[in-house]
């Protein structure tokens, strides 16, 4: 065998092995993304998580991903435990719940946007536009206001009455739950995440068009947690499509509160009011809506003109 | 979800570096599209936190390949010159070359894990990142480290190569 000389210290030996990396034609198969998400929920076996660490070692394009991967993964954990990651800039006191709602909020607003897709098909209209990828960031700025930003005056559109009666029985409000209700709803990570898993539940059946089970799903959310508006939004709008306007009336009061659904909640109100045959009350809180500076200002005014 | 944005944003950083400086916002801004985008097509989800973390995973493997793709593009001009003095090297280097053959020998003769800790620390990798890749304590991973280490100088005395 012929002697060569063999550096022993570990970077010199280092230098040899990428050599050695460098002269492999290939590292074999790249692992999938459906792979790289698995090793991130620990849901590899043992056979394939060796495997993919094999070739993480010989690919240096997998040994980057490896590690923008572990980096996301040390900021998940941290995010879970209520921790920020050093990662993250820390925008709101209510960081915690704050990632949790924006995350659900997205969730469901991207689920109101499914509705709003559905909704249009019934109407006649195109979704095609929504299923384009350049009409995508359209769809992210009809719901990412309410859902991320949380900003005052975001709330979802409103819902158009569709007869020529302002008092039709509207459209079903977009399902959206803001980051603003990280000043509504307060409590330990445990309670929070109870809501989410409760409205989360009750809003499901309201996604699909089945009203009079929504209502009877949130009013044990409205019940458990009586402090969040969007709650009693919802339950009002649930009864309100499920034909029931006089119940709908209380509920959609107390969500008159809410900075992000406020002002449907007052137009909604006003649509229940109607239609429970209160037209005293209806015309009234039109002319609130008319005189004030809300979202449905032109709409009252208008409806004011043609009455209940 | 904005702070999955910024965490991905930081991970494909950290990983692109310098060259990656002005990238932040516009991967930022990629990554939540695509969440968003990814997100819109289901219609019911049930552990949204968990599907959240999934989908970033997934759009921080895109994000790495998409900056990977592009600096190869940038510098695929001078590939040709890179690849040129290597071959000059290889040819240059006999002995490094025998180096290089000897050093895989001795890798193969060692058992398993053990092979995989030492080539995971030759190319670089730390005791703690080869925690979660291996799913290894860090007591396991640190001896098999260790202990693949000496097994290869050993190895390498043996065959009169140190």
């Amino acid at each position: 065998m012929t002697h060569v000389p063999m550096p022993s210290s570990d970077p010199e030996l280092q230098a040899h092995y990428r050599d050695v990396l460098r002269d492999q034609s290939s590292a074999g198969e790249h692992p999938s993304e459906e792979t790289w998400v698995r090793f991130s929920s620990d849901e590899l076996s043992v056979h394939e998580q060796a495997r993919l660490a094999d070739h993480v070692v010989a690919c240096p394009a997998c040994a980057e991903v490896f590690r923008a991967v572990g980096e996301v993964r040390a900021g998940a954990v941290a995010f879970d435990a209520d921790a920020p990651p050093a990662a993250v800039v820390v925008e709101s006191a209510s960081s915690d719940w704050y990632r949790l709602a924006a995350a659900a909020a997205l969730v469901l607003a991207l689920g109101s946007s499914a509705w709003w897709q559905r909704a249009a098909r019934r109407d006649g209209g195109s979704v095609a536009q929504m299923d384009s990828p350049s009409a995508a960031p359209t769809a992210a700025a009809t719901a990412t206001p309410a859902a991320v930003s949380g900003a005052p005056g975001s709330a979802p559109t409103p819902p158009a009455p569709l007869t020529s009666s302002w008092a039709a029985l509207p459209a079903a409000p977009a399902v959206s739950l803001p980051v603003a209700l990280t000043l509504v709803v307060r409590g330990a990570p445990a309670e929070r995440q109870a809501f989410m898993r409760a409205f989360g539940a009750a809003i499901a059946p309201y996604r699909e068009s089945r009203y009079a089970e929504a209502a009877a799903a949130l009013e044990g959310v409205t019940r458990q947690f009586p402090g969040v508006a969007e709650g009693w939004f919802y339950l009002g709008a649930a009864r309100l499509l499920a034909e029931r306007p006089d119940d709908a009336v209380a509920p959609l009061r107390r969500a008159r509160g809410s900075e992000v659904v406020g002002d449907d909640a007052r137009w909604l109100e006003a649509v229940a009011l109607a239609r429970a045959g209160r037209a005293d009350e209806a015309a009234t809180a039109l002319q609130a809506m008319c005189e004030g500076r809300g979202s449905h200002r032109a709409a009252a005014c208008a409806a004011m003109r043609v009455g209940p | 979800m904005r702070d999955y944005g910024r965490l991905i944003r930081h991970a494909v950083r950290r990983v692109g570096g310098a060259a990656l400086q002005n990238d932040g916002e516009d991967i930022e801004q990629v990554v939540l599209l695509a969440l968003w985008k990814q997100l819109a097509r289901e219609q019911t989800i049930d552990h949204p936190a968990s599907y959240v973390y999934r989908a970033a995973v997934r759009e921080t493997v895109r994000a790495v390949a998409r900056l990977r793709a592009r600096a190869e593009q940038t510098v695929a001009g001078g590939l040709d010159e890179v690849r040129a003095e290597r071959q000059s090297d290889a040819d240059r280097g006999v002995e490094a070359r025998e180096q290089r053959e000897a050093l895989q020998a001795a890798l193969r003769t060692l058992p398993g894990d053990r092979a995989r800790a030492v080539r995971a620390h030759l190319a670089g990798f730390t005791v703690e990142e080869l925690m979660p890749m291996c799913g290894w304590s860090y007591q396991r991973a640190r001896n098999l480290v260790a202990r693949g280490m000496a097994d290869l100088r050993t190895q390498l005395r043996l065959r009169g190569l140190s």
